[in-house]
């Protein structure tokens, strides 16, 4: 069994529970600018992808405002190998900064009054460059953890011989199947918070998605496992046990919630919302307990001394009361007439 | 691979003819500027609000326009470059960014909540803004500023500390590197530039609006109002300078004159955009257009960039102080690598090596990659080619050996006299057009030589210390 190193905990504990707000986020955006742009090619428009586009662009830019967390922490678990996975992809791994620009400017130009008057299908042009820049993100992210997570770092030098342009790995794929299936079960989730009014006929659609979003994700997770060595397997790594029961008692319920939605009940707001959250932390949890060999104890030791984390605690706390109080003043002007 | 070597071994890229520097330094200038103008822009948006519950119903039409672009550039353009900063920096110094999170992290982590928070609070008044009471509007805009401004507070102490890490080389402590010499200040100087971009930007957005002409003067006269904290910015800006160590100030104030000229270009630029705003709009209370305003911004633009070369130059050798070389490597492993060499440990291979005619060539090529290619190029900007192509073999032997008494600026050769010799031959051939006649291995003559100079030299930096 592989331990926690010394004085990595903090660290890990930090990176699940912030990494699991970013994974809400960004898949609410991806989840979510798949289904706009899918509804505007097949021709029709619904209170569901409505309230989509609006959210979109504040959901994007909360996204990689969370994201930006999980990136601090990473430099200073696996500093090593992430670093060196940033300089092999190369310009292929800097690509996602105008990517994500233009991906973010995509979704204004989507909601905008002027894009409204557009014929269909340059609307839905738009909605499919957002939806693409934002799965090519996705899939770079893929690949740098697959590059980072190398077993044998030997195989860098090949494969900065080759460019990082020709870097394939056979887990890429099937784990960007299963984001793709957690983005169309976070999308939904997040329209029970912005979208708690749509009539009872988008509900149904959106459980379908969520439904066929799980089914998605378990495919994929079983294909990525599949795709792995056989002692990275999760099932055979004793830390990522307790994960994996998260993992499977989270879809339950979010199989049991959607599924009751889709046959026309509303949808249980709550359990859906917890079990949606607690689907994103439990697969941060995972992904980082099958990483965790890739801790060198020597390399988090180098930061024992770091002083600040007292600030961050009283910052953090400070912060999240800001952001209740934004969140209380808007729910109020929202409620008031 | 071993992943703790020391250096750690991390591949290396070229940008054709720009050096990596260059790369770093255009992103970083675009990023300052949207990232000054965010911050800018809630000072300003505080202080119209306030106005408004004065009765200032012109500030409010303003707000509304004004709000539409700061989220527009700022929250997707700035944000994303700031993203874009960290990739590059990793790109082009992978151990610099890394020593920086190894001792500034939970800083670092504080910095995002103050980010985060200005995030939720701006898209909060884009969202709700137009129907929450007039104190509630004001509050937001204050905690949104507080944030921004919080948020350049902790990314200042870490910035001003790679020039000046003060006590902090000594003692390790965190708030001795975070509150160093030129804390203080940089963080005045950037709060002023910061007002200054806004006030320039609202006056270009007041030229956009259709508003009668007396409404858009009276807005000018308003929100120009932001541009005299420049009028303490030439003392800030002496402070700074004072509180520089003696040879990075001695640099940027003659001892290169590249950096002087770039120096007076920021404090020139600075001092027309000062005098205008705070002699013709605020005191004389002329009227600007957007198209007055838009130059303006311009030329703090390029203020801004002069003054970031130079923050960036005055560093030099170093991208930490006393700590980190540019080339990513520290004082304390310039002995060491000058005995093992300092591509021993490099197991990536040349990506070009084919073309290089010898074994020899070849080492002085990954040479190159590790110790030079972070400052240098060898045909485009800054060139070695160009640079050596003056002097005589053993003269450049023995510069590079000495390299930090050839230049103040530069740090010592960090490799074994076979090393340099082959990177001697790697340039000399990089130089010849069609004919290169292959000297063959050094000669123990040559390599005695060679060790001779780097043993003069030692390996101690030109003005060791720091401040």
């Amino acid at each position: 069994m592989t331990a926690i190193p010394d004085g990595a905990g903090v660290y890990l504990a930090l990176m699940i529970v912030t990494f699991a707000l970013h994974a809400v986020l960004i898949g609410f955006v991806l989840g979510g600018a798949g289904y706009v742009a899918a509804r505007l090619l097949r021709g029709g428009d619904d209170a569901l992808a409505a309230a989509t586009r609006d959210w979109l662009p504040f959901a994007l830019g909360a996204a990689i405002t969370a994201g930006v967390a999980p990136l601090l922490f990473v430099q200073i678990l696996y500093q090593p190998r992430f670093y060196t996975a940033n300089l092999l992809l190369f310009l292929r791994w800097m690509a996602i900064v105008p990517a994500l620009i233009i991906g973010f400017y995509a979704l204004y130009l989507g909601k905008s009054a002027r894009a409204a008057a557009w014929p269909r299908r340059v609307r839905a042009a738009v909605a499919w460059l957002a939806a693409a820049c934002f799965v090519f993100v996705a899939w770079s992210w893929i690949d740098n953890h697959a590059v980072a997570m190398a077993r044998d770092p030997g195989d860098w030098a090949a494969l900065y011989a080759r460019g990082g342009w020709k870097h394939r790995d056979p887990s890429s794929a099937p784990r960007l199947l299963m984001w793709a299936g957690v983005a169309a079960l976070m999308w939904p989730a997040g329209l029970l918070v912005v979208a708690r009014d749509a009539p009872a006929a988008a509900w149904r659609r959106a459980a379908r998605v969520a439904l066929a979003g799980l089914a998605v994700a378990v495919v994929g997770a079983l294909l990525t496992d599949r795709a792995l060595d056989p002692t990275r397997s999760m099932l055979a790594l004793a830390p990522a046990r307790p994960w994996l029961f998260g993992l499977a008692g989270t879809a339950a319920v979010l199989a049991v919630g959607w599924g009751a939605a889709a046959t026309g009940r509303a949808p249980w707001r709550w359990p859906l919302l917890a079990a949606s959250a607690g689907l994103a932390v439990a697969l941060a949890g995972a992904r980082e307990a099958m990483r965790l060999a890739a801790i060198d104890p020597r390399l988090v030791a180098r930061v024992g001394h770091a002083q600040g984390a007292l600030l961050f605690i009283a910052a953090a706390a400070v912060g999240v009361a800001a952001i209740g109080w934004c969140v209380v003043i808007a729910r109020r002007a929202t409620r008031d007439p | 691979m071993d992943l703790s070597t020391i250096p750690p071994a991390y591949p290396v890229h070229e940008y054709g003819p720009a050096m990596r520097g260059m790369v770093i330094g255009g992103i970083g200038i675009v990023h300052v500027f949207l990232a000054q103008f965010a911050i800018g822009g809630g000072m300003l948006l505080t202080y119209l609000q306030w106005r408004v519950g004065r009765g200032d119903e012109g500030a409010r039409t303003f707000i509304r326009s004004f709000f539409k672009y700061l989220v527009l550039v700022s929250f997707v353009a700035g944000a994303l470059t700031g993203v874009a900063m960290w990739f590059t920096t990793i790109q082009v110094g992978a151990r610099t960014i890394g020593l920086m999170v190894d001792e500034f992290h939970w800083v670092w982590a504080t910095e995002w909540v103050c980010f985060f928070v200005e995030v939720i609070a701006g898209y909060t008044f884009l969202r709700v803004g137009e129907r929450l009471s007039d104190p509630d509007r004001l509050r937001l805009l204050a905690l949104y500023t507080v944030a921004a401004v919080g948020s350049l507070f902790w990314i200042n102490g870490i910035l001003s500390w790679q020039l000046t890490p003060g006590a902090w080389l000594r003692s390790h402590d965190l708030w001795a590197g975070f509150f160093n010499p030129t804390f203080w200040p940089s963080l005045g100087y950037r709060l002023g530039v910061a007002a200054t971009l806004a006030s320039l930007a609202g006056v270009m957005v007041v030229g956009t609006m259709a508003l009668e002409r007396d409404a858009r003067h009276r807005l000018v006269t308003s929100i120009s109002r932001m541009t005299l904290p420049m009028a303490v910015m030439p003392l800030l800006g002496l402070w700074y300078l004072s509180a520089l160590p003696d040879d990075s100030r001695r640099w940027v104030t003659g001892g290169s004159v590249a950096m002087s000229m770039f120096l007076a270009m920021a404090a020139g630029a600075s001092s027309l955009i000062g005098l205008y705003a705070i002699v013709g709009l605020v005191w004389r209370r002329l009227y600007a257009s957007g198209a007055t305003a838009a130059l303006l911004l311009a030329l703090a633009f390029g203020a801004t960039a002069a003054g970031e070369f130079v923050r960036e130059g005055a560093r030099k050798p170093y991208t930490v102080r006393g700590v980190l070389y540019s080339n990513a490597i520290t004082p304390a492993e310039v002995a060491e690598l000058r005995v093992v060499g300092s591509v021993a440990h490099d197991p990536y291979p040349l990506l070009d090596a084919a073309r290089y005619p010898t074994p020899q060539v070849a080492l002085g090529a990954k040479v190159y990659r590790v110790q030079c290619s972070a400052c240098h190029t060898l045909h485009g900007a800054n060139a070695l080619v160009e640079l050596t192509g003056g002097w005589a073999d053993d003269q450049l032997r023995m510069n590079i050996a000495q390299l930090q008494r050839t230049k103040g600026f530069m740090p010592p050769f960090a490799g074994t006299a076979v090393e340099l010799e082959a990177l001697v031959q790697m340039i000399r051939w990089e130089a010849s057009e069609d004919v290169w006649p292959d000297p063959g291995p050094p000669t123990a003559e040559t390599l005695a030589q060679i060790q001779g100079w780097l043993d003069a030299a030692g390996t101690a930096p030109a003005g060791a210390g720091g401040r």
